[in-house]
């Protein structure tokens, strides 16, 4: 009896104490603006929207007007000065080209989810999220609920230059509109081909040399090659210590397109359209995919590929490389191999064509990089000016801006007409830098997830000769259609949520089992693969891509 | 057949064996991490650093001290370790021990509505909300007070208090008039100094290596303990995300990284270590007895 | 308020230990109870905006979307494999190694051996993970490369990326990384052990190893149980981070487990509904396992946490 009266007293407590938690609605956050009185935002400022017609980024420059400030909540990694954009140099200034002041919330990339996400429910939303990289999925949730400010009715009158973009390419619009109309969030968009193919095969001028041997066409020339890189001593130690091949840990995925697998592009893992007949499929069900594992089971257990693949990937690239070691590196860049030997590589200018003629790079990116790296959230009052402030990022002008810092300051046009980091900013380079930290320094390149476009004009890393050859090579291999980002209806989600996840995450595995021996590849183990994928609902996956594709491309026949 | 004395004798040096085993096995991975803070990071990724440094040089260290923010690192953990772990300490005695008396009315329900917790939580989002509720973002009295008892500790601490203080101590104390709180004081904490020590160490070393609520609850920089400014280096020492935006890193620079990972260890456990023998002597055996008849 | 009898005696007596408990009950309500009203967003269909009082409820929408996913089983079987092989054979290390390190008669030996068993505690799992990788890289490792000169292993083992090694590796290295610091409350235990009991049975005639078995280990027997029931609550809660950085495509069908699984739908996906419905299921099973343990343990030990 008395126990119970204490439960009681208890659970009176209890309640109090959340309602307390639940009426503490106070406090909401208050910017420094000037009182905001005078709709300064909505004034057409400066060169704003009239110039927009003119040519790519001339005269469409950042847009200034009344000071006001923004808070923005960001991604920030730590490799930015004190792990804080405020301190970056191409932001300073851009505090004073627009007179915005920004009040940076730093959240480290560890914790930017769970921190998004409180900021969300415990009603501290910031202005602007940054660099957050929302999924189309929540995107959409998030614009339904009213969090986040819907751009469609903006971008005409205050993103000009981003406009533009999205008029003159397809594939942006689509992406990131969602079912019901609404833009929530700006993409990366990547408009220069280097951008577009990140897995390139760069091979050893040197070790292709030892192996005697013609650069490969075919899938079985590649093999070939290897094994005879295997077997030739091209570093002339004695030992046959050659690695023929490396890659990232899934070294297999790479090779998808050799078999007529994952024909529309690199935003799609499991699911992709049969390139004869546009039939939408999970292509790891197909007996084409049967013939890939083998293959790939073929190079692993015949010792042409690092072994320790499914562990190190491409860490070890750099020691291996300067031992002279390698023969093959599948990679974006060649930045893991050491200055001193990067001449002796050469990027493959084609994809190898598997048995059946297939000769398709699978991993090649729409105009699009990733979504949802700038939204507006409902408390913003200046949605104008915050969305005209990232707007300036989607011209050639702001893309320099924001990719390499100030013209003049962090680089100028060299004497030979390219473009370069000035000798002042190099001279910031310390040799415990990496490239990142080196930029962060005054841009806000590093990181990725940029809401900005990237043109041909940059320089570094996947913009380094043969890795922008390479690239513009193989774009000539990849499908004529590249499914871009899909935004998915509520529906579709529920699906593409979770049983599209786990039948992925099952594929991953049984591949990988595989490929490494640890299973044989029977046909009574090929049987049950397909079974189990079919009673995962992958019907119900496909159907959610049907209806979204439809919804992209109308009609079946250009799936 | 061994009489008594041989017996012993051979149980000595199986017991000697085994700590030689344990020592070795043990103390090699410790070594390989000190070795590889010092050597030339080239031979980490080569594997050729096994048990002694390579080319020895303090390249790792001076970067990890040229960083202004491991001092102000080191301080902030320092505080929160001490006023944490103060009140850490503090709650769950106040906790622990009043529950661990059998007579004590109501017991079984409070250590029930306690233990609870250790399994059922409202989750990240629910804190954050709360912890905002109660002012504390940004604050870092957010680092002291969520966890400001762990259910676990006091569990611990109570068992100790019922299994290892004998019961006619307290009574004897009370019949002297002593009030219960008075012989909670001075006459059940100075006999269970082992307990004491033990948790002190759980929650200072606690405290010591948490990063997450501070990524969580602060923003200011200067706020931040030394696990997080750690974290950070070692986080910009895996190279991963690069090949998303521009790469060509010099060797040099990625070989720096290979070792900072090493030297960061060393950073932020030494102190821990140095200060780990000064408490074992809380251990010995004798103390407690001793205490007990004085 | 009207108290009964025994109430107003306890009162009387404690009325100062009570005093002392409240903080501890406020704290409770604030930064536990309060939050824990969470929970109810398993049932709901969780929006963040709405907040979790305005969300729709779902009822068990979640559950039946875990039961029937097909990685349940698998996901719940691997967990409890793991732990269970952590409960055999990490459990029982910290208990020998006290033990050991209480028969060691030099007091230095002994403080030296504690304190560097007690360090790898401080170095961090990716740390961890990362030095595994080197010493059991199958071309440079120094453990492939005893294995194969002392003839143990044939050719070099993949141990930090085959699936058939993951819970052999992640139990070894959990052994070597916390039994020091996990013996350190046994340690304490030993200390409260009477001498006496030791000079009365030497004068008995009692063999060390005897005196062990029959002092030493009873002695601490009290302190093994309260661990033991312990860690039955945590059978379920394999840590998250250490299985997540040692795993690979290649492990993933054995070392996917609740913890991993729920890190990658409410983290990565941001389906808190869902992860916290997992998480639930979760705490529910611990919690039963936890009260069966402990009614168990009082029945044949005599020792219980409440």
């Amino acid at each position: 009896m008395k126990s119970k009266r204490i439960i009681a007293l208890v659970t009176a407590m209890l309640t109090a104490a959340s309602l307390a938690s639940c009426n503490s609605s106070s406090g909401t956050p208050q910017s420094s603006a000037p009182n905001s009185s005078t709709p300064q935002s909505s004034e057409p400022s400066s060169s704003g929207g009239s110039e927009s017609s003119s040519a790519p980024g001339a005269g469409s420059g950042p847009v200034s007007g009344d000071p006001i400030t923004l808070r923005v909540l960001a991604r920030t990694p730590s490799f930015y000065p004190n792990q804080d954009f405020g301190q970056v140099g191409n932001m300073m200034a851009y505090e004073e080209m627009t007179n915005i002041h920004i009040e940076w919330e730093n959240v480290d990339p560890g914790v930017f989810n769970n921190t998004l996400a409180a900021a969300i429910a415990s009603d501290t939303l910031p202005d602007v999220i940054l660099k957050g990289s929302i999924s189309n999925t929540n995107l959409s949730d998030w614009g339904s609920q009213g969090i986040l400010v819907d751009l469609s009715g903006y971008i005409d009158e205050y993103a000009p230059n981003f406009k533009k973009l999205m008029d003159e390419n397809d594939g942006i619009a689509q992406a990131i509109t969602s079912p019901e109309g609404g833009i929530y969030g700006l993409p990366q968009v990547i408009l220069s081909p280097a951008m577009r193919a990140p897995t390139k095969l760069y091979i050893n001028k040197k070790a292709l040399a030892a192996a005697e041997v013609e650069l490969p066409k075919t899938m079985d020339e590649f093999y070939d090659m290897l094994v005879a890189m295997r077997d030739a001593d091209y570093n002339g130690n004695g030992q046959k210590d050659e690695i023929p091949f490396i890659a990232g840990s899934s070294f297999y995925t790479g090779f998808h397109g050799s078999f007529g697998l994952r024909t529309r592009g690199a935003h799609h893992d499991i699911v992709d359209a049969d390139p004869e007949t546009h039939e939408v499929r999970i292509f790891a069900a197909t007996e084409n995919y049967r013939k890939f594992l083998e293959f790939m089971a073929k190079m692993y257990q015949n010792g042409v590929v690092y072994p320790e693949i499914f562990t190190e990937g491409v860490k070890n690239v750099s020691v291996l490389a300067a031992e002279q070691k390698l023969g093959v590196i599948m990679d974006t860049t060649l930045y893991n191999v050491p200055t001193e030997y990067v001449d002796d590589w050469e990027g493959l200018k084609l994809w190898p064509a598997g048995p059946d003629g297939y000769d398709i790079a699978s991993n090649v990116r729409s105009v699009l990089h990733s979504v949802g790296n700038f939204a507006i959230t409902a408390d913003c009052e200046y949605p104008e000016r915050a969305l005209q402030w990232a707007d300036y990022f989607y011209s050639e002008e702001g893309s320099l801006f924001y990719h390499a810092g100030v013209e003049g300051v962090n680089w100028e046009k060299k004497s030979d007409g390219t473009l370069g980091y000035t000798d002042e900013t190099q001279a910031t380079r310390t040799a415990e830098m990496t490239q990142d930290s080196f930029i962060a320094q005054f841009a806000m390149w590093p990181g990725g997830r940029n809401p900005a476009v990237m043109l041909d004009n940059l320089w570094g890393g996947e913009y380094e000769a043969e890795p922008a050859a390479t690239a513009s090579a193989l774009l000539d291999y990849a499908s004529d259609t590249i499914w871009p980002f899909f935004a998915w209806t509520d529906e579709e989600n529920e699906v593409i949520g979770t049983i599209h996840d786990d039948i992925k995450s099952y594929i991953t595995s049984s591949t990988a089992q595989i490929v490494a021996g640890e299973v044989q590849l029977t046909d009574e183990w090929w049987n049950s693969f397909v079974a189990q994928i079919e009673s995962m609902d992958a019907d119900k996956v496909i159907d959610a891509y049907t209806s979204a594709l439809t919804r992209v491309y109308g009609d079946s026949s250009k799936f | 057949m061994l009489n008594n004395n041989q017996k012993d004798r051979l149980f000595q040096w199986v017991i000697n064996l085994i700590t030689l085993i344990i020592a070795i096995v043990t103390i090699y991975p410790l070594i390989y991490v000190v070795s590889a803070s010092v050597s030339n990071p080239v031979h980490i990724l080569s594997g050729k650093v096994w048990l002694w440094p390579v080319e020895p040089t303090l390249t790792a260290y001076s970067r990890v001290f040229k960083s202004a923010n491991i001092l102000i690192g080191y301080r902030n953990t320092v505080l929160y370790a001490f006023f944490g772990t103060l009140t850490n300490v503090v709650l769950t005695i106040m906790a622990a021990y009043p529950l661990s008396l059998p007579d004590l009315k109501g017991r079984n329900f409070v250590t029930f509505f306690i233990t609870f917790t250790m399994f059922f939580s409202g989750g990240m989002i629910p804190s954050y909300i709360n912890v905002k509720n109660l002012g504390l973002l940004n604050n870092p009295l957010a680092i002291i007070l969520p966890g400001a008892i762990n259910a676990t500790n006091m569990l611990i601490m109570r068992n100790y208090f019922i299994n290892s203080v004998p019961g006619s101590l307290r009574e004897a104390a009370s019949i002297d008039g002593s009030s219960p709180i008075g012989t909670m004081l001075k006459i059940v904490l100075p006999v269970s100094k082992p307990i004491l020590v033990v948790i002190t160490l759980y929650y200072l070393v606690g405290h010591w290596n948490s990063y997450f609520d501070a990524m969580m609850y602060l923003r200011d920089t200067k706020y931040f303990p030394l696990q997080v400014f750690l974290r950070q280096i070692l986080v910009l020492s895996q190279m991963g995300d690069m090949a998303e935006t521009s790469g060509v890193d010099d060797m040099t620079t990625v070989l720096i990284y290979a070792a900072l990972k090493y030297a960061i260890i060393v950073v932020s456990a030494a102190p821990l270590l140095i200060l780990y023998p000064m408490v074992q002597r809380f251990f010995e055996k004798g103390i407690m007895m001793g205490s007990i008849k004085g | 308020m009207k108290l009964s009898a025994s109430w107003r005696k306890a009162l009387a007596k404690y009325w100062q230990l009570y005093l002392l408990l409240l903080p501890v009950i406020a704290y409770y309500i604030i930064f536990k109870y309060v939050p824990m009203f969470g929970v109810q967003i398993a049932f709901r269909d969780y929006k963040l905006r709405v907040g979790m009082w305005g969300s729709e409820w779902v009822g068990f929408k979640h559950f039946i979307r875990f039961f029937t996913s097909p990685n349940c089983w698998p996901t719940i079987s691997n967990t409890l494999w793991l732990s269970f092989l952590s409960l055999i054979f990490c459990f029982p290390f910290p208990i020998f190694l006290a033990l050991v390190f209480n028969e060691l008669r030099s007091p230095r030996l002994k403080k030296t051996m504690q304190t560097i068993t007690y360090a790898p505690h401080f170095i961090s799992t990716i740390v961890v993970v990362a030095m595994l990788m080197a010493m059991c890289s199958t071309s440079t490792g120094i453990v492939n490369t005893l294995l194969v000169n002392l003839g143990l292993a044939k050719e070099p083992l993949y141990l930090m990326g085959s699936g058939r090694y993951f819970r052999m590796m992640y139990i070894i290295s959990g052994i070597w990384q916390n039994a020091g610091w996990n013996a350190i409350i046994f340690i304490s235990a030993l200390a409260a052990i009477d001498q006496e009991i030791y000079e009365a049975a030497r004068v008995d005639g009692a063999s060390r190893l005897q005196q062990l078995f029959y002092i030493t280990l009873p002695g601490i027997v009290p302190t093994i149980v309260i661990m033991l029931i312990l860690e039955c609550g945590r059978v379920l809660n394999i840590g998250f981070e250490k299985v997540y950085v040692m795993q690979t495509d290649l492990n993933l069908a054995v070392s996917e487990v609740i913890s991993t699984y729920t890190y990658k739908i409410g983290l990565e996906r941001l389906e808190y509904d869902y992860a916290t419905a997992i998480g639930l299921f979760n705490s529910v099973i611990s919690f039963i396992l936890l009260i069966t343990v402990n009614s168990i343990s009082k029945k044949l030990t005599e020792t219980s946490l409440w």
